[in-house]
């Protein structure tokens, strides 16, 4: 039985400050590594309730996603508002956008929790629903064997290939986080009622996210190191094989050295198609990896300054 | 010499150009561009005769030092929403000091260019079709005898036109009808070297298959027609040699922890002259994985059966038709020196045939390259 446990792409979320830079970040590392085998599931369960199980939990996380989208979308609006504010020297007009910014930082949150929950739900749907294309495939596999007409065995073939377009199907679309995903930093200030508590506590929140980070950011390093072997095999070989052609010294075997077998092909092209990391050339994917890498190490960074900031206005104290 | 450098300084200038032409608003970027030179030692045992020498020597061994030089590069442009043209070239300069030889020492110089266009585009989700045009040129001078055998010059070009669908069953088949020209260049006191001088037409067919965890694999069939303007039959109702070939084969690539490509072929070679008609088979393997200390190491394998259909004692080749009859080995260490600067350390062995059918020669050497990338 086919297992595909191969690695797969994930979501990985954007901090609001870089909104729209990330946007595109987004979209490209939209579905980066995710590991995960079948799980088990009743055998005699048919194939169109995860179907619909699937589908349902599809929907509910595109609509979860654009919901938080637009509410990101909002919050950087609003940060935007904020620094006129800000430059107005209006108090009160300061004081009501800063409001409004953390609020819509709040909802942001939640959201994004929501979000992570369907996401969960999806990726969850998505490995019963291939475990049971699995099973149905096996099924057809072994009718076939025991089929004696050619007319049945021709619509059982048809019916692999369509079990196997669907299982590639959702197998991208249920690809769900777990390479990383940069929640965004916690929307927290110091307020003039915060005590030392509080502040510590506030600190340790902030703390807590940068170790989050560093985990993101050690999963990029090992994708970042992975990709940059396989390239340096492939220009490896293209060193090679250009040194043996470039004068000749292949011709006599017959020239043809092996198709690089990267070519595009129908589909590769395909301007409808979403970009998809693992579809770009290796030294793009790096390139993106090292932005979203520096991303993480900002937000990393930050969040520990922050949290120091907090730890000296509680009058000192480690975490 | 002038075609050559004029294809290498087309392709390294005036590419980029190219793609704004016709105002199609083209998104140009450099695939790879990677300039490289380095320095080998050679031996070549064999003294084997050939007609096509220009100069007669005798040994059973020569070696040689050889530095060369050489760059690379493709262009890619997105043009419109589902189109998208490539142009790459290919160029260097080798310099060969060889030794061992009766009469005097000899210093080959070979210069060679390359240039490729494409152009794909995608009428739908299941189709793809393109188009390809090859420029090549080569010059040898002071080309030296065996058993260090360099294929003497040549003008060439090329051109194909490619299709390529997905079928319902997710397979993708494609075809490929191609045409070749080529011409050699014979100096004045060696004119057999025109023997080569032939015209090729060509289609291929072929399919990778909807193989789940395979890697990507490909079946091929195909058929090609060549003429040979200059090389007679002694047959006064059919004056020219004519050749038809048919070629099966499949490769396979797998990408992973490394990189591993495997291609067979099987050509059958049918003609009007009996002298060239022979059953080749060739095997190719490749593989390219991560050492410790950040080195890379690629190996390369090529080897080929042949046998002739017809006994003959006149000479079975041309030389530089010796196509279908080597056997070759290469090992490539590579480790990156700095930022855009990597270093190779080369092996390689060459076991090829001579114009008398079944008698072969060898050559071996050890190459240090450094390749450089500027990033652009």
């Amino acid at each position: 039985m086919r297992r595909r446990d191969g690695p797969r792409l994930g979501r990985i979320g954007r901090h609001p400050r870089w909104g729209g830079g990330l946007a595109v970040l987004y979209l490209l590392l939209a579905v980066l590594v995710a590991m995960g085998g079948a799980g088990e599931v009743a055998a005699q369960d048919p194939l169109e309730s995860y179907e619909t199980r699937y589908e349902e939990a599809l929907e509910r996380y595109v609509e979860a996603l654009e919901v938080r989208d637009a509410a990101l979308r909002e919050h950087d609006i609003l940060m935007d508002r904020q620094e006129d504010a800000r430059r107005s020297r209006d108090e009160d007009r300061a004081r009501e956008a800063m409001r409004r910014v953390h609020d819509q930082g709040v909802q942001v949150m939640l959201l994004d929790q929501q979000l992570r929950r369907v996401a969960a739900d999806l990726q969850s749907a998505g490995q019963e629903y291939l475990a049971a294309l699995e099973r149905r495939e096996d099924e057809l596999l072994d009718a076939i064997e025991d089929a004696f007409l050619p007319t049945t065995r021709l619509r059982l073939d048809r019916e692999i290939s369509e079990i196997r377009a669907r299982y590639r199907e959702v197998e991208r679309q249920s690809g769900a986080p777990s390479l990383g995903e940069l929640r965004p930093l916690p929307d927290v200030v110091v307020d003039r009622r915060d005590g030392p508590e509080e502040l510590r506590g506030k600190a340790g929140m902030l703390e807590n996210r940068a170790a989050e980070y560093d985990s993101v950011i050690a999963g990029l390093e090992r994708e970042i190191a992975t990709r940059e072997r396989r390239i340096q095999q492939e220009r490896s070989r293209e060193d090679l094989m250009a040194g043996i052609s470039r004068f000749d010294d292949d011709a006599l075997t017959g020239g043809g050295l092996l198709r690089p077998g990267d070519s595009d092909g129908p589909g590769d092209l395909d301007p409808q198609v979403p970009v998809n990391l693992a579809d770009l050339p290796l030294t793009d994917q790096v390139v993106l990896l090292r932005d979203y890498l520096g991303v993480a190490q900002e937000m990393r960074d930050e969040a520990l300054a922050l949290a120091r900031v907090f730890r000296e206005r509680a009058g000192g104290g480690g975490p | 010499m002038r075609s050559c450098v004029f294809l290498f300084l087309t392709g390294a200038l005036l590419l980029p150009g190219v793609f704004s032409w016709g105002g199609l608003e083209a998104q140009v970027t450099w695939r790879d561009m990677v300039v490289t030179g380095g320095l080998s030692s050679e031996g070549y045992q064999g003294n084997l005769p050939t007609v096509g020498q220009v100069v007669r020597d005798s040994t059973e061994f020569a070696s040689a030092v050889i530095g060369e030089f050489g760059a690379r590069g493709e262009l890619l442009a997105q043009v419109g929403e589902r189109g998208r043209a490539n142009l790459a070239f290919d160029g260097g300069l080798r310099q060969f000091s060889a030794r061992g030889f009766e009469q005097r020492d000899y210093a080959p110089r070979e210069l060679s260019g390359t240039l490729n266009l494409g152009y794909t585009y995608q009428p739908g989700a299941s189709g793809l079709l393109g188009a390809r045009l090859r420029l090549r040129g080569r010059d040898v001078a002071d080309r030296p005898p065996m058993p260090l055998f360099l294929q003497p010059g040549y003008r060439a070009a090329s051109g194909a036109i490619v299709g390529e669908i997905l079928d319902e069953e997710g397979r993708r088949w494609d075809l490929e009808v191609q045409g070749e020209w080529a011409d050699y260049l014979a100096p004045a006191f060696a004119p057999q070297i025109r023997l080569l001088d032939r015209r090729t037409t060509g289609i291929e067919v072929g399919v990778r298959p909807n193989w789940e965890r395979s890697g990507d694999v490909r079946f091929h069939i195909g058929a090609d027609l060549s003429r040979f303007p200059e090389q007679g039959t002694f047959d006064s109702s059919d004056l020219y040699r004519r050749d038809q070939a048919l070629q099966a084969g499949a490769s396979w690539t797998w990408s992973g922890p490394f990189l591993a490509q495997l291609a067979g072929e099987a050509r059958m070679n049918r003609s009007n002259s009996l002298r060239p008609e022979y059953d080749s088979g060739t095997v190719r393997a490749l593989v390219a994985a991560s050492l410790p200390v950040d080195v890379a190491v690629t190996g390369y394998v090529a080897l080929t059966g042949k046998r002739y259909r017809h006994p003959t004692d006149f000479a079975r080749l041309i030389p530089g038709e010796e196509a279908n009859s080597a056997s070759q080995a290469y090992l490539s260490l590579n480790r990156a020196l700095a930022g855009n600067l990597d270093g190779t350390v080369r092996l390689n062995w060459t076991r090829a045939e001579t114009e008398i059918g079944g008698q072969y020669f060898q050559r071996f050497g050890v190459s240090v390259f450094l390749n450089y990338r500027p990033g652009f």
